[in-house]
């Protein structure tokens, strides 16, 4: 099933690159190209193949792991994205921590107390999360925190400058600074990384505030709580045990959602930032009219996008012996 | 006449409910006793407010819902009086209650031995693995065959009646002075519905504990219960020992009632129908909710204030024109 | 017993006063008022606001450029000299056309291919959930930046990319509620009576299946405003100097570190006001219809 929805994906991605009206090339090369250099381009690019043939060629390329080479870094694309990949996993993965366990205070708080002065507040703050333009954000946290308070450093890639990067086990500066026992490299990335991974967390918290709430006041309600109270037991274990285990279903599904935003906010974060990771290469892709990345690119996160999706539903039917035993 | 102190006594409790614009009178000063090791039916048709006045007992209204007067008293305390924490404590100790939901009553990601065996922990303080060898053998005594295994079941897995035999397994871990069974059978088979009701019968005589059974099933009531309640529109229309009542009843609601279902060779169940409520509602009476169909209906019944007489002794019909 | 029920008469449901009623009604409605109220300024910004501004949104004075705000520039202004309150007020009209746009052609395609889908199940129903799925399978900004850059930087281009990410959602809408409406008696009774399929489809169905996708419609008003600015943000889809506030922000970005705050923070701002109005309506919207249903 989801290897339809991966073939789907690989198809779309040649259709966007491909098939939409525009010619690459052209964009490429602005309106005032020569056409015999548009011609030779055309040539390069291989767009002056019947799309058939075109289409095999990318099928072939793929299977061979090969997204084509980046006109601007002259790499091979797979290089570029894996070379920067561990940075933007470092990015996701403290924004994801950060946002998932301020999420789920918030929305099960509110959850708890539904309709009280602290749960509207904490309504608010989600619909206020979710209609906070990212980039707007990163910068008037840039604005207040280095420049005014002079709290976060310059936003300016992953450690200060002088600063070495720590010898590399998982790519992940503040993990291999931590395992090396570089001090200096762990301060430094740490601080460096925690600006824009509250930034990413604010906006990717407000739809898990939500939807823990929402699973919590479901099951909160259910009948099977009722029970645990009727035989007395305590309010906390009732919180803890019972209600928490059963909402993870619907929550397991918005960390599929938050994958999402994740990746959209990633690219405008670590512009903003200039951050080394896979989204500030795709915004240089773009700026430089460099397809084969942009495809490459494209490609990667819709990729990542199912496989999560596929982990979560193994996820699944662990937890729930509704789903694994039948 | 020395009358020993009654185990539970709900005295005139009304609860009311929001609809719309204005709140909606659910239980109308609603009064009967429960005495210990007694077993009481609680009748009516669906509407008529029986599963109300139960969760009231046990404080599970939704917070939407407000009590509007009376009192429920239980070994002395009003329970309405109570905080939530205490009200807690009171809840498995001294009352518990089986609900119309079966299979959806129990935690579908824990094997139900461990759920019983958690009330074991709970009330009565026995080590986690002492709790568990109690759950399997309460679960045998319940007529779950295969216990040791059943217990590791999770709940999709079990009967619906093996589920409920469950639930009554952690009710009676809990040990209540007073057991509430709220349509304990709905959805079973007839002959499950049967030996559910045997279970809770044995159970509560094993126990010792009164119990208030609320059921459609005036064939059950017939068997099982001492005395019964009537319900009709959120207010009790008779109360009465149960050979009294089926011999004489006195308000004409019940008579109508028996009349109508009532066969020489079966017993029929009180059929389903939720106009009553909503139509003594919508007229906002005052007085008597049966008013409006009521073949004996007197000028004062429109007025407010329920009037109570004793028909015979510990028979009360809640009407003007009984007997 | 006649006699006795005309002296019953149905209780007066006008008890509470009227003030009082509206009171609890708009308490109840909160979040709906303070979105509607926010839709109305943003409105009342888009169409009065031209109308109303004392400089060009291009209107170049080097001399004053930079400036913190003011009396005369109460928003201040950017590296040009330009005036960012009229840039901010003109970029408005252009941003919520966008928006809307997006969301009409959307809801349009979405629904009508949604219904097709929902109707005749079957392969149809198939090919059309895996496209879906597959469009699901990237994120919306993601895809329409992707488009945009392939097909090049007009707002025409950006409209239509944005719409492609958002058409799913309502694909998926659409066919639920036509998947229930379908075993419905009135669409039993419109089959009887002979009506072609594409009349029972369109004319009868669709109507009653609208709901949810006018819900989550309101929904991607707002959140078209924060991609259509996003995408300009980084360079696609608008360019300066047309006045959008994304355009706006990434003029402004490089003057952060320099401390003049009021060229990126003001429409920033605006853009979250606005995506505020349409999420605090959509979401009290859902809450309404999800109520109404139960």
């Amino acid at each position: 099933m989801a290897l339809i929805t991966l073939f789907g994906v690989v198809v779309a991605v040649f259709i966007i690159t491909r098939i939409l009206p525009g010619n690459p090339a052209a964009v490429r090369l602005g309106p005032y190209a020569k056409p015999d250099l548009l011609a030779a381009l055309e040539q390069e690019m291989g767009l002056d193949k019947p799309l058939p043939v075109q289409f095999y060629n990318y099928m072939a390329k793929l299977t061979r792991g090969d997204m084509g080479k980046s006109w601007r870094t002259g790499q091979p694309v797979r290089k570029d994205l894996a070379q920067r990949l561990p940075a933007t996993l470092e990015l996701a993965l403290a924004a994801t921590l950060i946002a998932v366990v301020v999420g789920h205070i918030l929305g099960v708080l509110g959850a708890i107390k539904q309709n009280s002065l602290l749960d509207q507040l904490i309504r608010g703050i989600a619909i206020l999360g979710a209609s906070t333009a990212l980039f707007w954000l990163a910068l008037v946290i840039i604005f207040f925190f280095y420049y005014r308070l002079g709290w976060a450093p310059a936003p300016l890639d992953r450690l200060d400058v002088g600063i070495q990067a720590p010898t590399q086990i998982t790519g992940i500066y503040v993990m291999d600074s931590l395992l090396t026992g570089d001090w200096a490299a762990f301060r430094s990335s740490l601080n460096h990384l925690f600006w824009p991974a509250i930034t990413l967390a604010f906006v990717v918290s407000a739809p898990i505030t939500k939807i823990v709430r929402a699973a919590m006041l479901d099951v909160l309600h259910s009948d099977f709580i009722r029970t645990a109270r009727t035989v007395g037991v305590p309010y906390r274990e009732i919180l803890l045990r019972d209600a928490l285990r059963n909402a993870l279903i619907p929550i397991l599904t918005t960390i599929g959602i938050v994958f999402g935003y994740l990746m959209a906010g990633n690219v405008l974060v670590e512009m903003i930032y200039a951050w080394p990771g896979i989204g500030s290469y795709a915004w240089m892709a773009l700026v430089n009219k460099d397809f084969e990345a942009i495809q490459g690119f494209v490609l990667l996160i819709a990729v990542l996008y199912v496989i999560l999706n596929l982990a979560i539903d193994l996820l699944y039917s662990l937890i729930d012996p509704r789903i694994r035993l039948g | 006449m020395a009358q020993r102190e009654a185990l539970l006594r709900i005295e005139d409790l009304s609860v009311t409910f929001p609809n719309r614009d204005e709140r909606v009178t659910i239980i109308d000063r609603v009064s009967f006793e429960l005495g210990e090791k007694e077993i009481v039916g609680l009748v009516g048709e669906s509407g008529s407010g029986k599963t109300v006045t139960s969760l009231t007992v046990m404080g599970f209204l939704p917070p939407s819902a407000r009590v509007e007067g009376g009192q429920i008293w239980f070994k002395g305390r009003d329970l309405l009086r109570l905080r939530e924490e205490e009200m807690r404590r009171v809840r498995g100790r001294e009352i518990a209650m089986i609900f119309q939901s079966i299979r959806s009553a129990l935690n579908p990601l824990m094997r139900v031995g461990d759920q019983v065996a958690r009330v074991y922990q709970l009330q009565r303080g026995l080590s986690r693995r002492e709790a568990y060898q109690e759950a399997v053998r309460i679960l045998n005594r319940m007529g779950i065959p295969d216990a040791e295994r059943r217990a590791r079941a999770y709940p999709h897995q079990l009967s619906r009646g093996m589920c409920q035999r469950v639930l009554v397994a952690m009710m009676v871990a809990c040990r209540p002075a007073l057991l509430i069974a709220d349509e304990p059978t709905t959805g079973l088979d007839v002959t499950i519905q049967a030996q559910i009701f045997e279970l809770i019968k044995d159970v509560q005589q094993a126990t010792g504990a009164s119990l208030l059974l609320i059921t459609h099933d005036l064939g059950v009531v017939a068997e099982t219960c001492q005395r019964v309640v009537v319900m009709y529109a959120g207010q009790v229309m008779e109360s009465a020992p149960v050979e009294s009542l089926f011999a004489r009843p006195s308000h004409p609601y019940t008579q109508n009632l028996l009349r109508s279902i009532l066969r020489v060779d079966k017993v029929v169940e009180i059929p389903e129908a939720d106009a009553s409520l909503s139509e003594g509602v919508t007229y906002g009476l005052r007085g008597c909710r049966f008013a409006l169909r009521c073949p004996g209906v007197l000028p004062p019944c429109w007025e407010e204030g329920l009037p109570k007489e004793e028909v015979e002794p510990g028979h009360w019909a809640f009407c003007h024109s009984c007997g | 017993m006649s006699v006795e029920v005309a002296a019953v008469r149905p209780r007066a449901a006008a008890e509470e006063g009227y003030l009082r009623r509206l009171w609890r009604v708009v308490g109840e409605h909160r979040m709906l008022l303070v979105g509607l109220l926010i839709l109305a300024i943003v409105l009342f910004m888009t169409v009065m606001g031209p109308l109303l501004v004392s400089h060009g949104p291009l209107e170049t004075n080097p001399e004053l450029k930079l400036q913190p705000p003011s009396a005369d520039h109460p928003m201040g202004t950017d590296n040009f000299g330009r005036d960012i309150v009229s840039r901010v007020v003109h970029g408005a009209r252009l941003d919520l056309l966008i928006a809307l746009s997006v969301v009409l052609i959307a809801l349009g395609v979405g629904s009508l291919v949604g219904t097709l889908s929902g109707y005749y199940g079957g392969v149809v129903d198939d090919v059309v959930m895996r496209i879906t799925d597959v469009l699901f399978a990237f994120p919306s900004f993601i895809l329409a930046m992707a488009i945009t850059a392939m097909l090049g930087n007009t707002v025409p281009n950006v409209i239509i990319a944005i719409a492609i990410a958002y058409i799913p959602y309502f694909i998926r809408l659409t066919r639920g509620e036509i998947l229930s409406a379908r075993e419905m008696q009135y669409a039993e009774a419109a089959r009887c009576v002979g009506n072609p399929e594409w009349r029972i489809m369109y004319v009868h169905l669709l109507p009653n299946c609208l709901t949810p996708s006018l819900v989550q419609a309101t929904l991607c008003l707002g959140w078209a405003i924060l991609d259509a600015s996003g995408l300009a943000f980084l360079g696609l889809g608008i360019r300066p100097p047309t006045p959008e506030w994304g355009v706006l922000v990434s003029e402004g970005a490089q003057n952060i570190i320099s401390g003049q705050w009021w060229t990126s923070v003001f429409p920033g701002a605006v853009i979250v006001f606005t995506a505020l109005g349409f999420n605090l309506v959509g979401d009290s919207l859902r809450d309404i219809t999800a109520r109404e249903e139960r």
